[in-house]
């Protein structure tokens, strides 16, 4: 195993963070991402904002290999797979349906996020399972939205988070990373077209900032 | 005619003259200093056009015939009373409005029926109007653009949307005549030639204001200048001076050069006099526009003893009640003087007088030097922008959105504006490209939708589109704000986002006088209530630091160079003297064609200091290049810092001294892209280009909402564009821009070339120099707090004065 990988132990799970902003829960053989946002390229160009559509391309390449190096065979996406409606076109959803048959013996279901609901149905060949949040998994409620004021154990997605490194330094560089509060994790956006909220971890909280193929461990 | 006599008043010859060119049917470039009656002279030309064509009088209101575009729309009010008086006398059917972003919808859609004889606007405001259907018909009887405050605009690109405005404006009505109104300028030529590229005289069209109104330059000086700090900006220590001269007069206004400075000397002066709390205010760009606009009403009716201000009032409106006026800290360009000093005594005729306060030591010589210049009438030039891709398809897409065009015609109307005049085919053909599908790459896509092309014209199919591109037109751009506000209660006014992420709630600042405790921020909104701890911090905003312009760099050298040659022309550098001649006893005063190196040895490492009295800009791309220059030969680590004197080297180790190889301009372009993060500078100055040309929209509440599936940082679309589509002229453009004007790269190079001309010094100084401290107090700046830094500045002091 790459030593690029960090485990952490998460209210009984023990889980691996991997720098390609994805979470693998060995015991099970399951993969979590979150924040694909598939087709929000064709959303900008739709309102005149003349963006390629390449990325879509190459995240779902990058789940496609990580499912290949793992051995995965289950993907739990946690919420807003898809962008919006007006980003999907034929081309967007043969892409996908290409896809989903070079990994069919992969079990795949979805969180329901915000952007998922505004999106249109998924197509049925994509097989992939909708739940609602909260959905159980061994102790955790699977999220897309965060309840920071909760206890429950959760993961989640939605706020694309990013860290502030160095910030008050001149060469100040803002990173994606997960977010492990007391009772939550979550996971930076996985789409390579996704801007980042920068965060404001509480005391006590661990930050784990991506830079490239390493990730670092940050105490608050 | 009537109405000068009315109020007692002769024409000035350089009125009539504008008058005149304007009944021939020529441009004119207004050149004349503030408050000598500028408007006078624009506004009377299609006034007695009208006059003389219409001896009869007319009932019916006249259409558009005068467009006059002020800078900010805060000036508009002013614009229109100062016309309306004669309208009024002269009892004639001419309405003037305005139309600005502040002007009601209603008023807006009444203006888009029938425009009023007269209009005041943005630039901003005006291309929006031009964005609508029927714009051929709205302008057809337009006489006259009048720019006021052209100076303003020359080297922006609202300049360069004013000179696209101007050629569709033009197109529609041949006979339109452009006046523009220009203060203080260096090159007067390149304004009349920008805006009136057709003439092929520029300087025909220039007319002087010739009422010489002169300007004193006094300097407040402290009691010794033994205890006079010889680094740092804030300097506050000459706050008694000042208080006593605002005790004087009954009105005055405080300019300060950063809104840091502002907030600080607005809170000192209450603290010395408690006493003025209600009839001192503050005055920047970041307070809210009514707290603004209030204090600019209590300034005119005079129920102001004092206001401390930015940059945000250096422009036009009149206050005649304004006896006196400060500058705190260094003057920074000889124009810029000028224009505050102007206002007070605002009328032709008086006398401006301007108080300089120094923050530090040298600022005395450049005070001295700013007298100089403005005696010797140098003023500083502004370069107009050229050919800026992301302003001409945000005006393409607005063209789009109005009738359509047709691209090569558009292309002959874009060239024959002066900052487009080199626009080459391959270029147009990009923009076209770019805002009909996209640009190369998304050749393959059908789902782009901007602009569409049916029989070779251009034009916006969807309303959706056109509105999304009108909410975003204009070019002013800052840093992106947050607002602040209080918990149950009004707006303050914004903070830039970089400081207030900084803060948690509860953290306490001041900020529009204010003393302040964070509770939440939510939606780009920052909640606040009144604090009740007194320590705060102060926000500091980004582009603060603002180098000395180049004629006054100049100024300071030829002092120098006098004072080298033991003579002290001016009170400020006589009172310097004990200061220049330890300069001269440690190291020496540099002569004009001489390039001061010190070099020094401290518990710190070995210190290199150049002075090379370019400017900060320069020198911070200087040591940046001289630094990469010597660790290509040898490994060598530096810590460098620039000022608007010179910069420093400091190693752990000798610094190796070859001014040949370090001043030489062969591959130069190639070494400053080595030894500055340019893609980095060019990533971060991508918002602007990218928000120009409608890539992002950020920060506007009502497009927030509607449009919540279209954020994306501009950061991202650089990276984006970067890995795939690589030709994309924006990140061109960024690139450059960010070589011109963030490391101006001209002026480096010009100035390598002079500094290769010049005779070296190199002096081996036992401790720091009056010059050379400055340079590294900037250093410890950064590396330690303010409260310690004036305690060590005052120690290095001692050392060097004992030593």
């Amino acid at each position: 195993m790459n030593r690029n990988l960090k485990t952490i132990h998460f209210h009984g799970i023990d889980l691996i963070l991997l720098p390609q902003k994805a979470l693998f829960h060995q015991q099970e053989k399951t993969l979590f991402i979150a924040d694909l946002h598939l087709g929000k390229s064709g959303t900008f160009r739709a309102h005149g904002i003349p963006i390629p559509d390449s990325m879509a391309e190459k995240d779902l390449k990058t789940i496609s290999e990580l499912l290949a190096n793992f051995s995965v065979s289950h993907l739990i996406i946690l919420g807003d797979f898809l962008h919006h409606a007006t980003g999907r076109n034929s081309k967007l959803d043969d892409l996908i349906s290409q896809w989903r048959i070079s990994i069919a013996r992969t079990k795949i279901t979805l969180i329901i996020g915000n952007h998922d609901r505004k999106s249109g149905a998924l197509e049925k060949n994509w097989q992939i399972i909708s739940e609602e949040e909260p959905f159980p998994y061994f102790g955790l409620d699977l999220c897309h939205i965060p309840d920071l004021e909760s206890n429950r154990p959760t993961m989640a997605g939605h706020i694309h988070p990013k860290i502030r490194i160095n910030p008050r330094g001149k060469e100040s560089l803002s990173l994606p990373c997960f977010w492990k509060t007391a009772s939550t994790l979550i996971l930076p956006a996985f789409s390579s077209f996704a801007s980042g909220k920068n965060i404001k971890p509480f005391n006590g909280d661990y930050c784990f900032p991506i830079a490239g193929e390493l990730i670092s461990e940050l105490g608050f | 005619m009537d109405w000068f006599k009315s109020k007692h008043w002769k024409p000035f010859p350089f009125q009539k003259e504008v008058w005149n060119n304007y009944l021939k049917g020529t441009d004119t470039l207004l050149h004349s200093t503030t408050g000598s009656g500028k408007t006078q002279a624009a506004w009377f030309g299609p006034l007695l056009e009208y006059v003389s064509k219409n001896s009869v009088r007319k009932k019916e209101i006249e259409p558009i015939r005068v467009l006059w575009i002020t800078p900010l729309r805060a000036l508009s009010g002013d614009t229109i009373s100062a016309l309306s008086e004669p309208i009024e006398f002269l009892k004639l059917p001419w309405t003037i409005e305005k139309r600005t972003s502040d002007t009601t919808t209603t008023q807006k859609r009444k203006q888009k029926e029938k425009l009023p004889t007269c209009l005041v606007t943005t630039p901003e405001s005006l291309c929006l109007l031009l964005s609508y259907p029927q714009t051929q018909e709205r302008f057809q009887t337009l006489n006259c653009i009048v720019i006021d405050e052209w100076h303003e605009f020359l080297s922006s690109k609202r300049g360069v949307q004013i000179e696209l405005a101007l050629a569709r404006l033009r197109k529609i009505s041949p006979e339109v005549r452009t006046i523009g109104l220009s203060a203080t300028l260096g090159n007067l030529e390149s304004a009349a030639k920008v805006l009136s590229p057709s003439t092929s005289e520029p300087k025909s069209i220039i007319v002087e204001g010739k009422i010489p109104k002169t300007i004193q330059v006094e300097c407040l000086f402290p009691d010794s200048i033994q205890k006079f700090p010889w680094a740092g900006h804030l300097g506050t220590q000459m706050i008694q001076q000042v208080a006593d001269s605002i005790e004087e007069v009954n009105s005055s206004l405080v300019f300060t050069n950063t809104r840091f400075q502002a907030e600080n000397w607005y809170q000192s002066l209450l603290k010395l006099r408690p006493d003025w709390a209600g009839i001192i205010a503050l005055h920047h760009g970041s307070l809210d526009q009514k707290k603004r606009t209030w204090v600019e009403n209590a300034l005119k009716n005079g129920s102001l003893k004092a206001v401390v201000c930015t940059s945000s009032m250096d422009l036009g409106v009149d206050y005649q009640c304004v006896e006196r006026v400060f500058q705190i800290g260094s003057p920074k360009g000889v124009s810029r003087l000028i224009q505050r000093a102007g206002r007070s005594g605002h009328q032709p005729g008086k006398p401006s007088t301007i108080f300089c306060v120094p923050t530090h030591a040298m600022e005395f010589v450049e005070i001295a030097a700013a007298r100089q210049k403005i005696l010797e009438h140098e003023l500083e030039d502004r370069i107009p922008v050229e050919k800026p891709l992301d302003v001409l398809s945000q005006h393409a897409v607005t063209l789009a959105c109005s009738d359509g065009f047709e691209p090569a015609e558009l292309f002959k109307e874009i060239r024959s504006t002066w900052s487009f005049r080199n626009l080459d085919p391959i270029e147009w053909k990009w923009v076209l490209d770019f805002i009909s599908f996209g640009g190369e790459t998304l050749r393959a896509y059908d789902d782009f939708k901007k602009v569409s092309i049916q029989n070779n014209r251009f034009y916006i199919r969807e309303n959706g589109i056109a509105s999304r591109h009108r909410m975003c037109i204009g070019t002013i751009l800052s840093d992106a704000s947050i607002l602040v506000q209080f918990l149950r209660g009004p707006r303050i006014g914004t903070v830039e986002e970089s400081f207030l992420s900084r803060l948690k709630p509860g953290d306490c600042f001041s900020f529009a006088g204010k003393h302040l405790e964070l509770v939440r921020i939510k939606d780009m909104k920052a909640y606040v209530k009144n604090a009740r701890r007194k320590k705060n911090l102060i926000p500091r905003w980004n582009g603060g630091k603002m180098p000395l312009s180049t004629q006054l760099a100049e100024g300071v050298r030829h002092l120098l160079h006098q004072a080298g040659k033991n003579v002290l022309v001016s009170r400020e550098m006589a009172f310097i003297e004990p200061l220049l001649n330890l300069q001269k006893k440690l190291s020496s005063i540099p002569h004009s064609d001489e390039l001061l190196v010190e070099n020094l040895k401290s518990r710190d490492g070995y210190h290199l200091f150049v002075f090379a009295f370019a400017g900060r800009l320069v020198h911070e791309g200087l040591c940046a290049l001289i630094a990469h220059r010597i660790s290509k030969n040898t490994p060598i680590t530096f810590t460098m810092t620039a000022n608007d004197y010179g910069f420093e080297l400091l190693s752990s180790q000798q610094i190796p001294v070859d001014f040949e190889s370090w001043f030489s301009t062969a591959r130069l372009h190639e070494d400053i892209s080595n030894s500055v993060n340019t893609s980095e500078m060019a990533r971060r100055h991508f918002r602007e280009i990218a928000r120009i040309s409608c890539l992002v929209m950020e920060g506007i509440g009502k497009i927030k909402k509607t449009s919540r599936q279209l954020q994306a940082s501009s950061g991202l679309l650089f990276d984006v564009f970067s890995e795939y589509d690589k030709n994309n002229q924006l990140l061109a453009q960024a690139k450059n821009e960010v070589l011109e004007k963030q490391l101006d790269y001209q002026k480096l190079k010009k100035t390598l070339e002079e500094l290769s001309r010049r005779r070296s010094i190199i002096n081996i100084i036992p401790r720091p120099t009056p010059l050379s401290l400055p340079l590294m107090a900037d250093r410890i700046r950064d590396t330690t707090s303010s409260e310690s830094l004036a305690e060590r500045i005052i120690r290095m002091q001692k050392e060097m004065i004992e030593g």
